[in-house]
């Protein structure tokens, strides 16, 4: 193997435990399912633009957050996208980030959600906020 | 660094490619050309290439809006710039395509820092972490892209370099 193939199959073989190393992280820090399946109960605490607040008790089968904000009638609403469903309506209010920079934000107790609502996963107890804030 | 009026207009004609093959593959989650599109123009075209890079990380603040992904923009594109100069003299297109898709797996971690200095953290973190998956699929993207791109614009760009440009 001359000097020229060493490098380059080198570098492949660098690569892929590179690869290797984030999924191992993936699989140890991602947020994941307590309980997939099982039955369990979230809050989800909407705050709109003039301020009022509205809690919503929602008790779910559902794994990920869609399927429980869906089991509310008119709760959210929105876009599909390549990342899932885009929320631009919350109980009956949107938030248009095109006209004036406004936007649901999604916030599990304080931490602000880093999945989108298709792939949040839920467990039993979890406590949403749902908040309209303007960028 | 002094252009002359051609080199302007190709240089910002290039970043103008870069941003409309964004604007294309936009509705697949990250795949793109982008990358190696900048990765030859910095081969080819040396630290001039920073015309187009600039010109592209503009006109995508101007179409999408200077979110805080912007601020991004302006510093992970110039990590490629600086590796391929680093890398410039190497012509083996599986380095290249190694670098390209090393850039798309690292893609995340770097927007991870714009994250963490405005949210925390733990923020940070947890940006980096839940994108692995689509860092992955960028990583594998980038690599196919490469294989398939590198040696034609390298080609075609450094033919476009020495009978116009020098």
């Amino acid at each position: 193997m001359n000097k020229k193939t060493k490098i380059a199959v080198f570098s492949v073989i660098g690569l892929l435990v590179v690869v290797g190393i984030m999924a191992l992280l993936y699989n140890v820090f991602s947020k994941k399912q307590e309980n997939p399946g099982a039955s369990k109960t979230i809050t989800v605490t909407v705050t709109h633009k003039d301020g009022t607040v509205k809690d919503f008790t929602i008790p779910t089968d559902a794994d990920y957050l869609r399927g429980a904000l869906e089991q509310v009638e008119g709760l959210i609403a929105g876009s599909e996208s390549e990342y899932g469903l885009f929320v631009t309506e919350v109980d009956g209010e949107i938030a248009d980030y095109n006209t004036d920079g406004s936007f649901w934000g999604f916030y599990l107790g304080e931490a602000f959600c880093e999945y989108g609502v298709d792939t949040m996963p839920i467990n039993d107890q979890d406590h949403f906020y749902i908040t309209y804030t303007v960028y | 660094m002094k252009l002359k009026t051609f080199e302007i207009v190709l240089l910002g004609m290039l970043g103008a490619i870069a941003y409309a093959g964004q604007v294309a593959l936009s509705f697949i989650p990250n795949i793109e050309v982008v990358s190696i599109l900048f990765l030859v123009y910095t081969k080819v075209f040396g630290k001039k290439a920073l015309f187009p890079i600039y010109v592209f990380v503009l006109l995508e603040g101007i179409y999408w809006g200077f979110g805080s992904w912007w601020i991004m923009y302006l510093y992970v594109w110039a990590v490629l710039f600086i590796i391929t100069m680093l890398l410039r003299r190497n012509n083996s297109i599986i380095v290249w395509a190694v670098v390209n898709a090393g850039f798309g797996l690292v893609f995340g971690a770097l927007c991870s820092i714009t994250q963490a200095a405005m949210y925390g953290i733990g923020s940070g973190f947890a940006y980096f972490i839940s994108g692995i998956p689509f860092d992955i699929i960028h990583c594998a993207g980038n690599f196919a892209t490469a294989l398939a791109l590198y040696k034609p614009l390298t080609l075609l760009l450094s033919k476009v370099n020495k009978e116009l440009v020098k």
